[in-house]
């Protein structure tokens, strides 16, 4: 059977700089993929151009064995959900309308729209903000709720850009935690994220060695790894020239940026 | 709001001077029915079309005058005052066809914009901002060359009026107002979903382009036609949308069809309060929808409550 998901010489050009350089990935149903790389290495381009936001100038998405291009609409948002890396909008809309608005894809009534809204809140653990409107939420709230909309759109790869970034360490770990509780569920998932000290929070311990890393930079893709890989901290301190080393603490391993000990390190 | 809304259509008719004279039944059957049922299609065009424009750029400031609607009918209704010399094709005035075709060709420019998925919506808005410049500057270059009594003419249909003789206003009108009205109110799940942000309604399923060419194009021909037959009437379409979202939530559900009734009912009421508030003549109805809505979105903004 073909991969969920395959990324064929993606080349991304604007102007005269370019944004992707023949980027090829697999990912199959199930995985779970952290993007890593510096500011600009090209992750956000990257989920962009799968979802068709960007023009692709050379090159091919996939999803099983049909070309992204193929898709109408709807069919796309079967397979594939986006959270932008920039939060919500300020419209006095409520939570539970704008979770709604996610199931666009279905041809459905609007009670059904509206009980999967409330099911979707309840599973992210934002019952309680349904009714309260989007203009009113603090940055934490926000993000839960995108996470929601995302949940009631129900695609089957979640592309998640940065859903870490301007959280506090309480709401990092929660969003963590319910990332490995998707991936655990069957989910299919591509995390783009600076937050390598936290990755040890991504999936249970017991799979977390599973967790497949990409490394980008410059538009390229550098490595392919998983977490459970020894060479990974070789990989990132080539990506980011900054060493890392592997520590166990509470029975999970965790990768801690350690500057200026280059050598010796692991 | 809604009772509200229908409570004052239904009274618009019976304000004024008494019918209690002989030609009582052809004032209230052939000039003020007639001129409610204008009231009602022009308010509800330009409310709806306001909610959508809004919704599609994002942008609270969108209205059919800044995405070049008003200065595209402004300036077909010039050139045919100016240019070609009043007339008419089977009883429909030239200066109501140029102005249509205007208002046509310039929503159409800026929603083959839109459509082509080149441009972000601001950058849409600002080709529309453009596009009314440079209309107005040949608009006015025109009335510059015209004389005297063209540019009066123009001036006074520039100012907006819903004065009719009879139906026939209303029946040329109520097939493009229905159509459009109705087409736009068709996208109304996909314009919900454009509240959160163009890329996210696309990853929804949202054929964003699609949306805007449907919203901007059919739009424009209600909006157009409206424009073409009553001339330019400000402030309605980007007060009426304020005035909903405020009191009712930014549901697009809510949002798109209270903004059709209220912009009916504001229209009508503006438009009676124009009839009768100078004994003997009409004033220009522009003068009362921007005087009235003006303090009136002010005070919904002021009367919130902190946060």
């Amino acid at each position: 059977m073909s991969a969920l998901l395959t990324l064929d010489g993606l080349t991304v050009r604007a102007g005269t700089s370019t944004l992707l350089e023949d980027v090829s990935l697999t990912v199959d149903r199930g995985d779970l993929v952290v993007l890593l790389g510096p500011n600009g290495a090209g992750k956000s381009t990257l989920l962009h151009s799968i979802l068709g936001l960007m023009n692709r100038t050379v090159g091919s998405v996939h999803v099983e064995d049909r070309s992204v291009d193929s898709l109408g609409g709807a069919e796309r948002a079967r397979y594939l959900a986006w959270l932008p890396q920039h939060g919500l909008v300020t419209e006095p809309l409520t939570v539970q309308q704008f979770v709604a608005a996610a199931r666009f894809r279905f041809s459905e009534s609007r009670a059904s729209a509206l009980r999967a809204s409330s099911s979707a809140l309840d599973e992210v653990g934002v019952a309680p903000l349904a009714d309260r409107t989007l203009d009113t939420l603090s940055g934490g709230e926000a993000q839960k709720v995108a996470l929601a909309a995302l949940v009631a759109q129900d695609a089957s790869i979640f592309l998640l850009d940065e859903p870490g970034n301007h959280l506090d360490p309480s709401h990092q770990f929660e969003l963590y935690g319910w990332i490995g509780r998707q991936w655990s569920n069957g989910r299919t998932l591509i995390c783009a994220t600076h937050d390598i000290n936290l990755l040890g929070h991504i999936a249970p311990p017991d799979r977390i060695d599973r967790v497949r890393v990409v490394g980008m930079s410059g538009g390229h893709i550098q490595f392919e790894s998983t977490f459970g890989d020894s060479t990974l901290s070789d990989h990132l301190y080539a990506l980011f020239q900054v060493p890392f080393q592997s520590l166990e603490v509470g029975g999970r391993r965790h990768l801690i940026a350690v500057p200026g000990e280059a050598e010796g390190v692991d | 709001m809604t009772c509200l809304s229908i409570l004052l259509l239904a009274l618009c008719p019976f304000v004024g001077p008494s019918l209690d004279v002989e030609s009582g039944g052809f004032i209230f059957w052939q000039l003020r029915v007639p001129r409610l049922l204008m009231a009602l299609m022009v308010g509800a065009t330009l409310g709806l079309a306001g909610a959508v424009y809004q919704t599609i750029f994002s942008n609270p400031l969108a209205t059919p005058s800044t995405v070049g609607t008003t200065a595209g009918a402004v300036l077909g209704a010039l050139v045919a005052v100016v240019l070609l010399d009043g007339g008419g094709v089977s009883g429909i005035p030239i200066v109501a066809i140029a102005a249509f075709v205007g208002a046509l060709i310039v929503t159409l420019i800026v929603a083959a914009i839109a459509a082509s998925g080149r441009a972000r919506s601001n950058d849409v808005l600002l080709a529309g901002i453009a596009l009314t410049l440079a209309a107005g500057a040949v608009s006015t270059g025109l009335q510059y060359q015209a004389d005297m009594a063209a540019t009066f003419e123009a001036v006074r249909w520039s100012l907006g009026n819903l004065a009719q003789v009879g139906y026939q206003g209303v029946l040329m009108l109520s097939p493009f107002v229905v159509f459009a009205g109705v087409a736009m109110l068709t996208q109304t799940r996909a314009l919900e979903a454009l509240v959160g942000g163009e890329g996210r309604a696309h990853s929804q399923g949202v054929d964003v382009p699609r949306v805007r060419a449907i919203g901007l194009g059919i739009g424009a021909l209600g909006v157009g036609a409206c424009v073409a037959w009553c001339g330019p009437i400000a402030f309605v379409g980007l007060i009426v949308p304020h005035m909903v979202r405020l009191s009712m939530g930014a549901s697009r559900r809510v949002l798109l069809p209270m903004s059709a009734l209220v912009g009916a009912a504001f229209l009508a009421v503006c438009d009676t309060i124009a009839r009768v508030i100078l004994p003997g003549r009409d004033l220009p109805v522009g003068v009362l929808t921007a005087a009235i809505g003006a303090p009136l979105i002010v005070w919904l903004i002021v009367r919130r409550p902190k946060r």
